[in-house]
């Protein structure tokens, strides 16, 4: 593989708050190759969005980068300063929000908002950034474009309004685009619908995309790589094919077992990862799963694991070496 | 809507006032005194002079007619000064000459009016009464600690006619009751009838006079123009500043946030009203300063009402959405946060308007009101404030105080409406 896209270091990032510092993100690694589909699965909690926002340089207030190296395109980003940095967003990389209905401002008509990116960053005039804005509201499906661009957000669906964000994020041809949850708020046939744009979008403009979502259906339909987050860091990161067929980590076999299936036996109950997430404060011992880790002995409470290679070549952070996982044999 | 109406038509009154006005707010009339509303009296000054060959001097709309008539009822005025002691009438004074008179009937039939000059009870003395020496006074007339009184009593004569030929306003011939006269003198409160090249011109006072006979109607249209520009503009002073100030707050949040908030109570605590009145009392009193020093005082409310606002938007996603796509903080304070506080911005500002008009009128009663470009015109409240003082009259209070009440409340529909328009999720949604 030549350069990646991306490269992100034991990246760590997290919260003031009045309770003590939330480590929302914590030591995360990977590369992203151009063109690459990438997702990130993880429960409500485990530092997804977090990790979005770090890797935009988006972090309210509250929140900072505190450690790690994030390298895009060859620029280091951790400490650029924030001129340079808003001279990236949008342009180079841009994130699709989770929610539509807030995510679009209700005082702009959703074509000057398009508009606005664009011209930012392309320094187009008017009518140019508006030419650029009703061809991507076409591209990404939203019918009459020109008509739908003289409209206010609460005047289009959901759907339809998250067909926009996408626009606005794709408006400068970024050469990464972030989608954090990009279809919880849409009902089922609609998130279908905009995930297929995603990724015809990302294939068509050879766009490396960060998909971040709890659902696995959709890092399988979408993604060709994956990570699963869990407290802050990847316990596992594999190609989605592998991923799905041999889990390894045994948080990465709970999801998959707690995934209800059309053609289970109705009387049997529903399979769920017993705890809770860990909170994210104060100081970390031992393996952050192992409170809920059905193999947990002494070691794991003991030993933090790093992401390593296995016997069978797969990164994961588990001190087990765990037997081949049949799916059948769940529950 | 009615409102809207009431705002519109005020506002457009207010423009056109110059045009609108139907007298010089600061042409006084004082053989009129105050007037109740539809009051219609002959056209001419105070005081009319004519004389064969000489410029006249006369209103110029008089002076532009060919011929002019005039009816006249001369009055014989007298005037008398009644000194009192232990509740008696001591003395009777005819002031001309200084003629001692025993008694003084206002009962007889040529006495037309009796105005009071000095001392007594204002309304008290009037025709039909009579005074003598040695007396007591009649009821009502004195009050309580006044001794001495000054009226000036009006006999009137059968009427006379005038007729005065003009050519480019300088009389050519002047009859006195149809006999060749060289010169005259008329007295406005006198003229009964003014015909001009056979036409009769009369002044009519739709809403009164006030007590020095100024037409009230342009009064209170000259002074909404000072009330009206002193409430907008100051309003719009507070409006940028505590916009700008609360929006920065809000957004930058933080330390910056605590400081300027902290600012903020710190200038609620200080009284505003005294400040303002030592910043007109140390200078130069104008427009300018009146504007500023209200303004400064209502941005305080404003910077709070915004940056209430702003803290709420700053977490919601379409901000963090125009960061993502490369917004400057300037961009987004000024393109994303404050059209979105424009709701409550604008209804606090048009409850402002009112609020500072009123402020205007507290500043006008302590006399520190303002002229209105180098004409000194009385704003709504100096108008209220000196109708509240003349309880014989009362329209001189209710008019002004009526419209002023009509202006504030269509201000407040106003504001309502304009909430309703420029929240995009009204309407067709």
């Amino acid at each position: 593989m030549s350069d990646p896209l991306l490269s992100v270091r034991d990246l760590e990032a997290g919260f003031r708050t009045h309770a003590g510092w939330v480590r929302a993100v914590d030591g995360v690694s990977f590369d992203l190759a151009a063109g690459e589909a990438f997702g990130v699965v993880g429960e409500s909690g485990s530092g997804k969005s977090a990790l979005s926002l770090a890797l935009m340089g988006l972090m309210p207030g509250n929140g900072s980068i505190v450690g790690g190296a994030l390298r895009f395109a060859g620029q280091e980003l951790v400490g650029l300063p924030e001129r340079q940095r808003r001279a990236l967003r949008g342009r180079r990389m841009a994130l699709v929000f989770q929610d539509p209905m807030t995510s679009l401002n209700p005082y702009l008509r959703v074509g000057d908002q398009v508009d606005e990116a664009i011209r930012l960053h392309l320094g187009l005039d008017r009518r140019a950034a508006r030419r650029r804005t009703v061809g991507l509201f076409a591209a990404v499906g939203i019918p009459e474009p020109e008509v739908r661009a003289a409209r206010y957000p609460h005047q289009l669906s959901g759907g339809q309004r998250q067909r926009v964000m996408i626009a606005m994020a794709l408006s400068c041809d970024p050469e990464l685009l972030i989608a954090d949850e990009p279809t919880t708020a849409l009902d089922v046939t609609v998130q279908a619908q905009v995930l297929a744009l995603l990724r015809e979008q990302q294939r068509a403009r050879r766009m490396a995309l960060i998909l971040i979502t709890h659902n696995l259906g959709v890092v399988a339909a979408t993604c060709d790589r994956a990570a699963v987050m869990y407290a802050g860091r990847f316990v596992e990161i594999a190609g989605v094919r592998e991923l799905f067929a041999e889990p390894r980590h045994p948080y990465t076999r709970g999801l998959f077992a707690a995934l209800p299936r059309i053609d289970d036996d109705r009387s049997r109950p529903l399979v769920a990862i017993p705890g809770q997430p860990p909170r994210l404060l104060g100081a970390r011992v031992g393996c952050p799963f192992a409170p809920r880790c059905a193999h947990a002995d002494e070691g794991c409470r003991a030993v933090d694991p790093a992401l390593a290679a296995d016997a069978t070549g797969r990164l994961h952070r588990c001190l087990k070496d765990l037997p081949p996982w049949k799916e059948a044999a769940r529950g | 809507m009615l409102g809207l109406i009431v705002v519109a038509l005020v506002g457009l009154a207010t423009l056109l006032t110059p045009w609108l006005a139907p007298h010089d707010p600061e042409r006084a009339h004082h053989w009129i005194g105050p007037r109740p509303p539809g009051f219609v009296h002959p056209d001419c000054a105070a005081q009319n002079r004519f004389r064969v060959g000489a410029p006249a001097e006369a209103p110029a709309r008089l002076l532009a007619a060919r011929r002019l008539e005039f009816t006249v009822e001369e009055r014989e005025r007298s005037d008398y000064r009644v000194a009192l002691r232990r509740g008696l009438v001591r003395s009777i004074t005819r002031k001309e000459g200084s003629v001692e008179v025993p008694r003084l009937d206002l009962a007889a039939p040529e006495v037309s009016a009796v105005e009071l000059l000095d001392g007594g009870v204002e309304g008290g003395p009037r025709a039909g009464a009579v005074l003598s020496v040695g007396e007591p006074p009649p009821a009502g007339w004195f009050a309580p600690g006044v001794g001495v009184m000054e009226l000036r009593v009006a006999a009137t004569r059968p009427p006379v006619g005038y007729a005065i030929d003009l050519a480019d306003g300088i009389p050519t011939v002047l009859m006195r009751d149809g006999v060749a006269v060289e010169a005259v003198a008329l007295r406005g409160e006198d003229v009964r009838r003014v015909v001009a090249d056979g036409r009769e011109l009369t002044l009519h006072h739709l809403l009164g006079t006030d007590h020095a006979g100024r037409d009230l109607l342009s009064r209170v249209l000259w002074g909404g123009q000072v009330s009206l520009l002193v409430g907008l503009v100051a309003t719009i002073v507070s409006l940028v500043i505590g916009v700008l100030v609360g929006a920065i707050s809000g957004y930058a949040g933080g330390r910056t946030d605590r400081a300027v908030m902290g600012a903020v109570d710190v200038l609620y605590a200080v009284p505003f009203m005294f400040l303002v009145i030592l910043l007109l009392t140390l200078f130069e009193r104008s427009l300018l300063l009146l504007f500023i020093a209200l303004g400064a005082v209502q941005w305080l409310t404003m910077a709070r009402i915004v940056r209430g606002q702003v803290l709420s938007l700053a977490n919601r996603e379409f901000i963090a959405a125009a960061r993502m796509s490369g917004a400057s903080h300037a961009r987004i304070i000024l393109r994303h946060l404050i059209p979105n506080c424009l709701g409550p911005v604008i209804v606090y500002a048009t409850l402002t308007v009112p609020a500072v008009i009123l402020q205007e009128s507290f500043l006008s009663f302590l006399g520190l009101g303002v002229g209105f470009a180098g004409r000194q015109i009385d704003s709504w409240g100096a108008l209220v404030n000196e109708g509240a003082k003349a309880t014989q009259h009362p329209w001189l209070l209710l008019v002004p105080a009526l419209w002023m009440s009509a202006t504030l409340l269509a201000l407040n529909a106003l504001g309502d409406g304009l909430r309703d328009a420029f929240d995009p999720r009204g309407g067709e949604a």
